[in-house]
């Protein structure tokens, strides 16, 4: 039901006053119902520097992300949602849509399966795992195509949840289901990685991606580098800058032995499985995650920019690694 | 109590803290602790001041400055180490749930070390 004007009225109001007010949530949601995606997504941006683990907020920036067909920012968004909430139903839905889109048939029906028992009646989700049972038992590669120009990633993939504007119905699903992998939006990856071949992600190498993945990492606002790290310190991709040059090999041969100790750290405290270490100095924030072959990611950020968005921004890298890290056959996402 | 354990029961107050304890950063050793039953103080505080010495060691190295904060986080919990300058070579160490609201024990250790130094 649309929110009355008064009620616009009442959340614009409070979120100018205050931009962290609860408000931003309904608010954003309003926006994105009306088309204005920039708005929005503006909107949960500074929501969640206030409110960084406000589950329903991450989900619908996924959503907001998905909308302006950036895959890969939708799906963190909806992986920190599930991070903080495991059993939200929305975007455990949709990642099991995306990782399908993405012809990634593991994870998909891991989400799926999840997905459906938190909703039995779901019925886009078992038809989709279905799908998933049927294209295994086949043994045949399923990929759904990516998004041509000007469509976005929301109707290239099922998805309820996309708004009013971008609701044309998902094609049939025989219709949008290709064994031959296309690569995806090139825009989102370096000119290098989209140039190549890629058996992960349909352009560019594996090490390409990864490359531009974490390179992209370290552009992004008031981030220092990214890189991921071996099992034996070594660097494998990314850089990291700090005094006008690469630290990465400084950074990795200190910090490799701290992947063992965290673990036996959290595991002595039975703390559980070790998922990362934050390091705060007056000028920086070093966020340290595992990877699935043994080794590490490692982010840092400026101190100036906040805590959250270094977060969020390590989520990403930490995605990357994962993807890189199954492509070579040594882990899953 | 000590004055350290009137501060680290002032942190111990936050909903999902198990306890917290004074660290000596060099070797590791337990100056003072407050921990609930089953939490191995002993340990905790010997494997956290070894990361915070590797953490330490690899942020100089890359010239990112003295780190100050050092947070290890595992599937059912948290750990923090504080080791800001008015504590000298002491940790402040908080053994915390995963659910616990982290910027609530950043403000009381930050409260804490105000009153230690």
């Amino acid at each position: 039901m649309s929110p009355s004007p008064q009620q616009l009225r009442q959340w614009s109001e409070e979120v100018a006053a205050d931009p962290g007010s609860p408000a931003f949530l309904p608010l954003a949601r309003y926006y994105r119902e009306a088309g204005r995606i920039d708005a929005a997504q503006r909107l949960v941006v500074r929501g969640l520097e206030r409110h960084p683990n406000d589950v329903e907020a991450h989900h619908l920036l996924g959503l907001l992300y998905q909308d302006g067909g950036d895959e890969v920012k939708a799906f963190d968004e909806w992986d920190i949602a599930l991070a903080l909430a495991p059993e939200h139903h929305g975007s455990r839905r949709q990642l099991a849509f995306l990782c399908h889109a993405r012809g990634d048939l593991e994870a998909a029906e891991r989400h799926l399966e999840k997905a459906l028992e938190g909703d039995f009646e779901d019925h886009e989700v078992r038809a989709l795992l279905e799908e998933v049972y049927a294209a295994k038992r086949a043994g045949r590669p399923q990929r759904r195509r990516p998004p041509a120009a000007g469509e976005t990633a929301a109707s290239a993939a099922p998805s309820p949840e996309a708004p009013a504007r971008a609701a044309a119905p998902p094609p049939p699903v025989a219709a949008v289901t290709s064994p031959v992998e296309t690569a995806p939006s090139a825009a989102r990856l370096p000119p290098s990685a989209a140039a190549a071949d890629s058996p992960g992600w349909g352009g560019g190498s594996a090490f390409d991606v990864l490359q531009g993945e974490l390179r992209a990492v370290g552009a992004e606002r008031g981030m220092l580098g990214a890189v991921m790290l071996d099992p034996q310190g070594y660097v494998v991709a990314g850089e990291m800058h700090a005094g006008g040059r690469d630290r990465g090999p400084e950074i990795a041969a200190v910090l490799s032995p701290a992947s063992s100790e965290a673990e036996r750290a959290v595991r002595h405290l039975k703390l559980g499985g070790w998922k990362g270490i934050l390091v705060e100095t007056p000028d920086a924030v070093i966020r340290l995650t595992p990877t699935a072959d043994g080794g590490m990611v490692a982010v840092a950020g400026r101190r100036d920019v906040p805590m959250g968005w270094v977060l969020r921004v390590a989520g990403r890298a930490r995605d990357a690694a994962a993807r890189f890290v199954a492509a070579m056959g040594g882990g899953t996402p | 109590m000590s004055t350290y354990g009137a501060l680290l029961d002032r942190v111990n107050r936050v909903s999902g803290v198990r306890g917290s304890m004074v660290v000596a950063l060099d070797d590791g050793l337990v100056v003072e602790e407050e921990l609930m039953v089953g939490v191995p103080g002993d340990a905790a505080a010997a494997l956290v001041a070894s990361i915070f010495r590797r953490a330490r060691r690899s942020v100089q190295a890359a010239e990112f400055g003295a780190a100050r904060f050092v947070q290890v986080e595992g599937d059912d919990g948290l750990l923090f180490a504080a080791a800001p300058p008015e504590l000298g070579d002491l940790l402040l160490v908080v053994v915390a749930e995963s659910w616990v609201n982290v910027g609530l024990v950043r403000l009381e250790a930050a409260k804490v070390v105000e009153a230690l130094g």
